[in-house]
């Protein structure tokens, strides 16, 4: 059954000037009639009428489902009855108001009205007292408006209504009348509610659970089940509060910043109050923009949409970090790169773009379609490219973006065929323009802090069958010409030095900051090259960290050519990675010794998979004296923690060796080792372990008896090494060791290794 | 004459009566006390927390008598704190009803009081880890104010985040 709507709102004013020319007769005649047929309304139908006719949610916030215009109706029927003198059928309408539209003032405006008029003034303050508790609740709940003169009034008539009875109990008790009533309380429950719903709760429990009897609030399951919370709050206990109610951004903040983003995200469909506050926090999103792979268009769209919303509430306005994994395909990466370079207001700070279709040129392309506007990324601080080619124009980058401290450069794809030079505006004006300044300019580039070159592996000569040219790949190491006087970390991965180690050479002499660096599986570069580049060279550095990791070896590197005091770029090394190494038992000591020849900082020390090392197994073995032993080294760098001795050629006699060097040669509480690493040493069992530690029932007991020394470790891993569980447990037991990894089903040691960063 | 004490008042006028040390956890009431003390403490010194009841000021000051020979990593130290796990005594002493747990943080908020706050966060942050928004709304008692229009824009606005 459908009702005409506006036939409704004709009929109500017509009541409404009945009730105005005081003919109370008719205008309740009217109302009952219109009431009869609105009542009947099924709630199904009064949400449609609500949402279609009346633009309101299906259903109201608090109170059945009615048509919207039911409210008014009984209202003014209420007023009717009370002017005809019916007080009672009025009282009837009121309360049905206060029950059935209980976030509207006017319900129990009128019910106090007609209670004080029965001098039921204690009922009228009751009353008065719901619908301020209630209203209060909705309007912090569900964030609604009232309308405010309606509710201040209500508020007063309840103030005042509360003083005059206290007034009266104050001189009832004085004339020695005692109240039974207690209803009288000083504190306003409006006012504690605002600290805590519970609170009220306790202190006025009658009062708020004859709230809930009286009011089955829909979809409001806080009111529902704040009746549970009560009985289990009288245990100590309540549950279910809403942080963000509680606390300022501040710290909701300091809370969210332990969530991951997807957690974050998730969080905005909770409900309005938490996505509207946690999109206030900025920080919470700025810095961690990770686009998932393979993104489409559209989603990219809507999530620079919302970063740009958020963005817009931080003081810098700018996109802390933003991560694009993949594209779906190559035409979309084109319309994302775009976006990043043409929307309005979209500076970034770093930036990590990797996807097969992605290359420099791509970007130059781009930018001179939009005429070199750099408004986004002339901010850039650190940029990560994963592109499909060689780079090219490379100088033209530092041209480009003059403020990044941090460029990482690694190509994806094998591709040689291909440069893509053909899509570079070279016929450009600007473009003429920047490649003079970057010939011109002294090559000096003085904010670059962190630089990392990653070629593919395939990309090199050995391997190709295409000549090397502009137009093809480049297998060379690039900005070696370049001036890089802040340069902190430096790690550059499968390119081939062939006639460049010159070059590398003068580079390394302008790089006086340098305390990192990395060399990985270069071509035409040994560990003893690097080590004479230094000698020759002499720059003016001293690392900290040194991984060195020669693709092929031929033969053995001695250190004969160096002095234990030469090399002073070593002196004060934490940490040396030169797995796979090509050095001799004897170049590997005078290589430690140059290491902890002054400071003795050496912590680490990575010698795993080195063909040409050996220890010795015991004291009498033959040709013993040049083995390697584990005090030697140990003796050799005392502040050594850390030692990775993985696929190496060990056995369960060098590890009772290795017990033996530490107990004699060190002594245990000199022994500073804490990690040790001996996965892939396939010939190591069970018994080796126990002999490592020597963990067998005499010496257990003489540990406990004599509170002895023993050889303990932090942690062991021995990957790919099958071993019996219960003995790895036993030693943990025995507090040899803290935490044991045992990986049976791992194939290959990866560590530290910028190896796992090429395919 | 004794050492004086810090009398700390809470917002119901309950008086206790702590270590200078202990009220010390807290920088505001440090700064107070050397700001108006500026030859030391020569005699008791009261200090009012309107906004902190004596149950939760009891927890509070239980805890600073607890940490008070604790020294914690500076305040710049974003990343230590970050990756530190709650301290076990910690966690034990905040398993409390949530109602008293959020008014400890809001006095450790008041009084600065950053490692306590910080600790608090993180018990809040274990409560929201890894729940969907219908277990959350659960957990605190949470009204789905949404249309379904709204929530769909939601998801819309969601689906470019990476799963991680």
């Amino acid at each position: 059954m459908s009702f005409d709507e506006s036939l409704l709102e004709d009929k109500l004013n017509l009541a409404v000037l009945y009730y105005k020319s005081c003919d109370f007769e008719r205008a309740l005649k009217l109302y009952d009639e219109l009431y009869g047929r609105i009542a009947r309304i099924p709630s199904s139908e009064a949400k449609k009428i609500r949402k279609e006719k009346y633009n309101l949610t299906e259903v109201p916030i608090m109170g059945p489902c009615l048509h919207p215009k039911l409210g008014s109706i009984v209202d003014q029927r209420a007023a009717t009855y009370e002017k005809l003198g019916r007080i009672d059928k009025a009282l009837e309408d009121a309360k049905w108001m206060t029950k059935n539209e209980p976030i509207s003032c006017k319900g129990y405006l009128r019910t106090g009205k007609l209670y004080s008029k029965m001098k039921k003034d204690e009922e009228a303050y009751k009353n008065y007292q719901l619908g301020v508790y209630i209203i209060e609740k909705a309007v912090k709940e569900h964030h609604i408006k009232v309308p405010e003169k309606l509710f201040s009034q209500l508020k007063t008539k309840y103030k005042v209504l509360n003083h005059e009875l206290k007034l009266r109990k104050q001189e009832r008790s004085k004339s020695g009348f005692v109240s039974a009533s207690n209803l009288v309380r000083e504190n306003s429950i409006g006012s504690s509610q605002s600290r805590s719903p519970s609170q009220t709760s306790s202190r006025s429990s009658s009062f708020s659970s004859a709230f809930e009897v009286m009011l089955p609030l829909k979809r409001s399951h806080s009111a529902v089940q704040s009746a549970p919370t009560k009985k289990v709050k009288t245990h100590g206990k309540s549950q279910g509060l809403d942080p963000f109610k509680y606390f300022p951004l501040d710290i909701i903040e300091v809370i969210f910043r332990d969530i991951s983003f997807k957690g974050l995200l998730s969080c905005h469909h909770v409900s309005k109050l938490w996505y509207y506050s946690l999109t206030k926090i900025p920080s919470l999103y700025t810095q961690r923009i990770n686009l998932k792979p393979n993104i489409t268009l559209s989603e990219f769209t809507h999530g620079i949409k919302l970063v740009k919303r958020v963005v817009h509430k931080s003081y810098s306005q700018q996109v802390k970090s933003l991560k694009l994994r993949s594209a779906i395909n190559g035409a979309q990466l084109h319309k994302m790169i775009e976006i990043l370079i043409s929307e309005p207001n979209f500076s970034i700070k770093s930036l990590d773009l990797v996807d097969k279709n992605l290359n420099f040129q791509l970007l130059l392309n781009k930018l001179s379609k939009f005429s070199w506007k750099l408004d986004n990324l002339s901010n850039l601080e650190h940029l990560r490219l994963g592109i499909n080619s060689s780079l090219r124009y490379e100088t033209l980058l530092f041209q480009l973006f003059k403020k990044l401290r941090t460029l990482y450069i690694v190509v994806l794809l094998p591709e040689m065929s291909s440069s893509y030079n053909h899509i570079v505006p070279t016929t450009e004006k600007y473009f003429k323009r920047l490649c003079e300044r970057a010939k011109d300019s002294n090559t000096d580039y003085s904010s670059l802090e962190y630089l990392t070159l990653i070629n593919h592996p395939k990309l090199l000569t050995d391997e190709s069958q295409l000549p090397v040219s502009f137009d093809t790949y480049n297998p060379y190491p690039i900005y070696l010409r370049m001036s890089l006087p802040n340069l902190v970390e430096l790690t550059i991965v499968s390119f081939d030095f062939m006639n460049w180690l010159p070059s590398l050479g003068e580079f390394l002499i302008r790089t006086p900051k340098l305390t990192k660096l990395t060399l990985e599986n270069n071509f035409n570069f040994r560990l003893l090259d690097l080590f004479q580049l230094f000698k020759n060279y002499n720059p003016n550095f001293t690392l900290e960290k040194l991984l060195f990791r020669e693709p092929k070896i031929v033969t053995t590197t001695t250190m004969n050519e160096f002095a234990v005091s030469d090399l002073p770029q070593l002196h004060e090394l934490k940490f040396l990675d030169i797995y796979g190494s090509s050095l001799s038992n004897k170049g590997l000591v005078k290589l430690l010794k140059i290491c902890n020849s002054r400071k003795q900082c050496l912590q680490t020390l990575v010698i795993g998979n080195s063909s040409y090392l050996h220890f010795k197994t015991d004291s009498f073995q033959m040709g013993h004296a040049s083995l390697l032993s584990l005090g030697q080294i140990l003796k050799t760098c005392p502040n050594l923690e850390n030692l990775y001795l993985n696929e190496l050629d060990l056995d369960n006699q060098t590890m009772k060796q290795f017990h033996n060097d530490i107990e004699k040669e060190i002594s245990y509480d000199v022994c500073k080792l804490k990690y040790l690493d001996l996965s892939f040493c396939i010939r190591i069992e069970g018994i080796g372990l126990i002999d490592l530690f020597r963990a067998v029932p005499s010496n257990i007991a003489n540990i406990r008896r004599n509170n002895g020394g023993a050889f303990r470790l932090e942690t062991l891993v021995i990957d790919g090494v099958e071993i019996n569980n219960a003995t790895l447990r036993s030693l943990q037991d025995k507090a040899f060791v803290k935490t044991i990894k045992n990986d049976l089903i791992k194939k290959k040691w990866k560590q530290y290794g910028v190896n796992c960063l090429v395919p | 004459m004794s050492n004086p004490k810090v009398i700390v008042i809470s917002s119901d006028d309950e008086k206790f009566p702590v270590d200078p040390k202990v009220a010390e956890k807290s920088l505001l009431m440090k700064n107070m006390i050397n700001d108006l003390n500026p030859d030391g403490l020569q005699e008791d010194f009261e200090i009012p927390t309107p906004n902190v009841r004596a149950n939760v000021l009891a927890k509070v000051l239980e805890w600073c008598e607890h940490h008070k020979n604790t020294i914690f990593p500076d305040d710049d130290d974003e990343d230590a704190k970050k990756s530190a796990p709650v301290e076990e005594w910690d966690k034990n002493f905040l398993k409390v009803d949530q109602e008293m747990l959020y008014e400890i943080m809001l006095a450790a908020n008041y009084l600065n009081i950053r490692p306590l706050l910080d600790a608090g966060c993180k018990m809040v942050a274990e409560m929201i880890k890894g729940k969907s928004p219908e277990e959350l709304r659960r957990i605190f008692n949470i009204v789905n104010d949404f249309s379904p229009e709204e929530e769909a824009a939601i998801r819309r606005e969601n689906e470019w985040a990476e799963d991680r």
